[in-house]
């Protein structure tokens, strides 16, 4: 019975918007349910670019990738309530895991633009791919000690993705940054 | 194998286009997107975050199903799996030090579209409405914002995603409905 019950609950979709224009205390529930239905897609309406992008997410579907998830974010670390300005200096450290394989990174804001700063352990790979949903991925080299670096990144969600050398491709967990 | 596309439809299960788009299907994919995505931002706009900021929760909440199709253990409770992943996203998003919070006297808000309610109601007593929605408890504003999502989520769905007993919502809708009208009354002057 889930998922598919729109038009069977009251106030569903389905049913025309009635009652504007008239008494609140005359308006039924269900009446004003639809109105106020209506009045949120005319006041803070769903961006039609975001159905989009939630359509183009599909396509980003790696069935063959190990997910590294997210183990650590400092921001949910970070005290909720604070009085504090926005500097250049704010970073925040992200650690994935995929079993052994370990990235860290972090990620500092530069206005608009993400700097990541990295390092992949517990396997080795020659580059490291981050990719922004709906932008195509930009590879950076792995340098010793699995160090990498990738500057000016827009934001949004974010995935990095490597091909490790046993031939395991690892994909972080979409975090958004 | 599983069905083809033209086998999934507007009104099948989320357990069927689950397992649809697990196996490749974009259009049970889009279908799911239809019927998610309103209730999903309705979640995110709770939460105080720019417009940006709330899209940015929504769409990685549909990453993170992409992500999971293979790993569904219940899809029948779809709607429960992706609003806990959207609020945890979006507690992420509040505490990012990246972004302005509440009491961040210096910051600017990045100035990427109206907050909610700002865009301008041309009626009155709309407006009234509105601007009580906004001021409602928390537990009413949510079990409200829950309700005009287009398409709504089944009352099951709601019990599920609020973590309520299935008997209390249609009480608990009337006695938030009825306190959105007095609020809305005084506020707006209307009757």
């Amino acid at each position: 019975m889930t998922g598919q019950a729109a038009s069977s609950v009251p106030g569903g979709a389905g049913a025309p918007d009635g009652g504007d224009g008239g008494r609140l205390s005359e308006l039924a529930d269900d009446d004003l349910i639809r109105r106020l239905r209506r009045i949120a897609a005319e006041a803070d309406p769903v961006p039609d670019s975001l159905y989009a992008a939630a359509r183009a997410a599909f396509a980003l579907r790696d069935i063959d990738a190990r997910i590294a998830e997210l183990v650590r974010d400092s921001a949910m670390d970070a005290p909720l309530v604070a009085v504090r300005a926005v500097t250049e200096s704010d970073a925040r450290m992200l650690s994935f895991e995929a079993s052994d394989t370990v990235i860290e990174c972090e990620v500092t804001a530069r206005g608009g633009t993400r700097d990541i700063v990295g390092q992949l352990t517990g396997g080795t790979a020659a580059w490291v791919a981050a990719e922004v949903a709906g932008r195509p991925p930009v590879r950076a080299d792995v340098q010793a000690h699995g160090f990498f670096a990738v500057r000016g990144l827009p934001s949004g969600p974010l995935r990095l993705k490597c091909l490790l050398a046993d031939g395991v491709t690892v994909a972080t967990s979409w975090t958004p940054v | 194998m599983l069905g083809p596309s033209w086998l999934v439809v507007d009104d099948s299960s989320n357990g069927e286009l689950v397992a649809a788009a697990a196996a490749g299907d974009q259009k049970a994919w889009d279908v799911l997107v239809d019927r998610f995505t309103s209730l999903l931002w309705n979640i995110a706009r709770q939460y105080r975050l720019s417009p940006a900021d709330a899209a940015d929760v929504v769409q990685t909440t549909w990453l993170r199903l992409v992500e999971n199709l293979d790993r569904i253990a219940d899809p029948e409770r779809l709607a429960g799996w992706l609003s806990t992943t959207a609020r945890r996203e979006c507690l992420r998003a509040s505490r990012r030090p990246d972004l302005p919070r509440p009491g961040d006297d210096f910051a600017v808000i990045p100035d990427d579209g109206p907050a909610p309610g700002e865009r301008l109601l041309r009626d009155e007593q709309d407006a009234a409405l509105w601007s009580a929605l906004a001021r409602l408890g928390e537990a009413c504003q949510r079990l409200i914002r829950l309700l005009i999502s287009d398409p709504p989520p089944s009352y099951a769905e709601v019990a599920i995603i609020l973590d309520m007993k299935l008997g209390s919502i249609g009480p608990t809708r009337q006695r938030c409905l009825n306190q959105l009208r007095k609020l809305a009354s005084v506020d707006g002057g209307l009757t």
